[in-house]
C-alpha cells in the first residue's frame, strides 16, 4: 500500500466515533483486552467492537498481541497519521460556521467599540 | 515528518462586514473554535475551545496581522503552535472565508504525546547535558505555558551561546502536565528516564505533590518556580516562586484602608492546596484585624463552573472586597463574569495570581484588579530591561509576555547551569549543594537561595490598560 492509500485508510478509520474513542482509550490505558474495551461501550456489542478493532489493525493504528487466551490491543505504528488526522478534523470542523454572527453572551466593551470603528469604515 | 497544512474554504450567507466582524465573538465551535477576542486588533489575545473527541481543550492564540475586512492571521500559542490565515472575499450572496492553517511538527508531537499516547524518554548524547521543564500547556492553566517555555528556551540558548555547561551543550526537555497531578507524575517519570541533571517545575502545587515523591526517591534537583505555600526545606526540592500567601495580609491592609466603608470580604479560590492556604491566610488576617468575611466559595479545577451564579452570590453577600485565589481559565472566566456584571467600580478585587498572560486574555475586563507579584513587566531592576529586549528579539513583539510565573523559570535554568559548571570545575561537590547556595542577578533582581528557597520582594500591583502598575513594595516574603 502506498502512502496516499495508507492515509486514506487512516482517514476512513477515524470518521467513526467508536474507533476514535477506542484510540483515545488505548492512548490513556496503554494496553487493553477486547472485553475491557467493550466495557466502555454499553450500547455496542462485542462483535461490533471486534470489527472496529480489525479495521484499526489493518490501518496500522493498533497492534494485537495474544496473551494466553486473551487478545491485547495497544496503539500501533500509525499514531503519527492519527495525530495529523485528528488535527485535520479539528480544523475542518472549525470553519463550518465561519462568519456566523454572535448568538451568545454580551461582547466586551472593546468589541463594541471595534464594531463602531468598522461600521464607520464601512460608511466611508 | 515535518509540519502539515490544512486548507478550508466556507461560503457564508452574510455580507463581508458581518462575516468579518463576527470573528472572535465566541459564536461556536464551527467558527474558529469559539474564538473569543476581547479586542480585534494586532497583538490581541484569543481564547479558543477545541472539541476533541468528547472532551474539550481550551487553547490560546494571538492576532498577528489584521487587514480590516480582508485578512486575519492568528498564531496559536497553547496547547500547540501554528498559524491560521483567514481571508474574506465578497461573492454574490455572501462571503467566502478561506482558512489556511500551518502546523509545525511540534504540534503533531503534542497531539501524539497528549491525546494519543504517553511520551517515551529520549536518550541523551554524551556531548549533551539534559535539563527538564514541567509546565502546563493544556488544562486549566495551560495558557501560561508558552511564555514559560519561551523563558526556558531563552535561558538555554544564552547558556549554550556562552559555552554550555562544562563544555557540553545544554538540551531542554519540555513536558506538559495538562494541569493535572496524573500528567505531572507521567512527566517526572519521563524526565528521570531521560537522565536530566535537574528539572524546573512551573505548575500547580497539586502537580508538585505528584512530583515530590519521585524527586525525593531519586534526589533529582527540582526547582519549583511557582508561588508556593510551604516553609520547610525539603531535600533536593528548591522553591523559587516566592511565598505570596504571606504577603496577602499586608496587601489586604492597604486595600481595606482605601475602601472608604466597613470592609465586607468575600473569598473565592480553586479547591487544592495553594488556593486553600492562600485563602486561609486571608481569613486569619481578617480575623486578626476584625474584618467581616461575608462569603467563601471553593471551585474544583476543570469544573466548567457557572461563575455568573457565583457573581450573583457575591452581589447578594453585600461584599465590597473580593479576594480571589483562582488560577488559569477559572480566574479568566470569573473575572469576565464579574466585569460583565458591571461590578468592577463598586467592588474591589484582589487576585493572588494575576500574571500578564491572564491579563492579556481579560483585556479591559481585567482593569482595576489588584494583585501581589514578585515580577511585573515594568519592574525597575537593572536586569529586567535587557532581559525583556532579548526576549522580544528572540520571540517577536507579539509573543506572550513574561510574567511572575515565567521569569522564575528563566532564573532557575541559569541557576542550574551555573551550579553544573561549578560541579564540572570541581568547586562544588554535587549539583544540589551548588544550587542550595545559588545566587543570580536576574530580572527580579538578586535571587539568592537559603534553606532551599528564595524570597524575592513582593509588590502590590494594579491592572491597568497598559499592564500591571506598581502601587507599593510589600517587602521580602520571608
Amino acid at each position: 500500500m502506498d502512502e496516499v492509500e495508507q492515509e486514506d485508510v487512516v482517514f476512513r478509520c477515524l470518521t467513526d466515533p467508536t474507533r476514535r474513542t477506542i484510540l483515545l482509550l488505548l492512548g490513556t490505558a496503554g494496553t487493553l483486552s477486547v472485553s475491557e474495551i467493550t466495557e466502555h461501550f454499553p450500547t455496542v456489542g462485542r462483535t461490533a467492537i471486534s470489527a472496529h478493532l480489525r479495521v484499526l489493525r489493518e490501518a496500522g493504528l493498533v497492534t494485537e498481541q495474544k496473551s494466553g487466551r486473551r487478545r491485547l490491543y495497544e496503539l500501533g505504528p500509525n499514531r503519527a497519521s492519527f495525530a495529523i488526522e485528528f488535527l485535520r478534523q479539528v480544523y475542518a470542523s472549525s470553519f463550518e460556521e465561519a462568519g456566523t454572527p454572535a448568538r451568545r453572551g454580551r461582547p466586551s466593551l472593546e468589541r463594541q467599540r471595534d464594531a463602531q470603528r468598522f461600521a464607520r469604515r464601512r460608511v466611508q | 515528518m515535518s509540519g502539515v497544512t490544512f486548507v478550508n474554504e466556507t461560503f457564508v450567507p452574510a455580507p463581508l462586514y458581518d462575516a468579518f466582524s463576527s470573528f472572535g465573538t465566541g459564536t461556536g465551535p464551527g467558527w474558529l473554535m469559539s474564538a473569543v477576542a476581547r479586542r480585534l486588533e494586532e497583538g490581541a489575545a484569543l481564547d479558543l475551545i477545541i472539541p476533541a473527541n468528547g472532551r474539550t481543550l481550551r487553547a490560546t492564540a494571538r492576532v498577528m496581522r489584521l487587514i480590516p475586512l480582508r485578512t486575519i492571521v492568528i498564531r496559536h500559542e497553547t496547547p500547540w503552535e501554528g498559524e491560521t490565515s483567514l481571508t474574506f472575499r465578497p461573492v454574490p450572496g455572501g462571503t467566502m472565508v478561506r482558512a489556511v492553517s500551518t502546523l509545525p511538527e511540534a504540534a503533531l508531537a503534542w497531539i501524539g504525546e497528549t491525546i494519543v499516547a504517553p511520551v517515551s524518554p529520549t536518550s541523551t548524547r554524551g556531548d549533551e547535558v539534559a535539563v527538564g521543564l514541567i509546565t502546563s500547556l493544556s488544562g486549566e492553566s495551560g495558557f501560561v505555558g508558552r511564555a514559560v517555555t519561551n523563558c526556558a528556551i531563552l535561558a538555554v540558548e544564552e547558556i549554550n551561546a556562552s559555552g554550555g555547561v562544562g563544555g557540553k551543550e545544554l538540551q531542554l526537555h519540555v513536558l506538559d502536565d495538562e494541569t493535572s497531578s496524573k500528567g505531572a507524575a507521567k512527566a517526572i517519570d519521563v524526565l528521570v528516564a531521560t537522565q536530566v541533571i535537574a528539572a524546573v517545575g512551573m505548575h500547580t502545587s497539586l502537580s508538585l505533590s505528584a512530583v515530590e515523591p519521585i524527586v525525593h526517591a531519586t534526589r533529582l534537583p527540582y526547582l519549583y518556580a511557582a508561588p508556593h505555600e510551604m516553609d520547610q526545606r525539603s531535600g533536593t526540592l528548591f522553591r523559587l516562586g516566592g511565598s505570596i500567601h504571606r504577603r496577602v495580609d499586608s496587601a489586604l491592609a492597604s486595600l481595606v484602608g482605601a475602601l472608604g466603608a466597613p470592609p465586607r470580604i468575600y473569598l473565592i479560590g480553586n479547591d487544592y492546596s495553594w488556593p486553600r492556604r492562600t485563602l486561609e491566610g486571608a481569613r486569619s488576617a481578617c480575623e486578626r484585624a476584625n474584618l467581616a468575611v461575608v462569603g467563601e466559595t471553593l471551585v474544583p479545577l476543570e469544573a466548567d463552573t457557572d461563575f455568573e451564579r457565583i457573581v450573583d452570590d457575591i452581589i447578594l453577600s453585600g461584599a465590597n472586597l473580593v479576594v480571589s485565589a483562582l488560577i488559569g481559565f477559572a480566574s479568566v472566566d470569573f473575572e469576565r463574569a464579574f466585569s460583565s456584571a458591571g461590578l468592577r467600580d463598586d467592588i474591589t478585587t484582589f487576585s493572588a495570581l494575576l500574571d500578564e498572560p491572564t491579563l492579556d486574555l481579560l483585556g479591559a475586563d481585567g482593569e482595576g484588579i489588584w494583585s501581589c507579584v514578585t515580577y511585573f513587566r515594568d519592574l525597575p531592576t537593572p536586569g529586567n530591561a535587557p532581559f525583556l529586549s532579548r526576549y522580544r528579539e528572540r520571540f517577536g513583539a507579539r509573543s506572550p509576555a513574561p510574567s511572575a510565573l515565567s521569569v522564575p523559570v528563566y532564573e532557575s535554568i541559569h541557576l542550574i547551569a551555573r551550579a553544573a559548571s561549578q560541579v564540572a570545575a570541581g568547586t562544588s561537590p554535587d549539583l544540589s549543594s551548588a544550587i542550595a547556595e545559588g545566587k543570580i542577578d536576574g530580572p527580579r533582581g538578586r535571587i539568592a537561595l537559603r534553606d532551599g528557597r528564595c524570597d524575592p520582594p513582593v509588590y502590590l500591583v494594579q491592572a491597568t490598560g497598559a499592564g500591571l502598575r506598581l502601587a507599593r513594595a510589600l517587602g521580602s516574603a520571608r
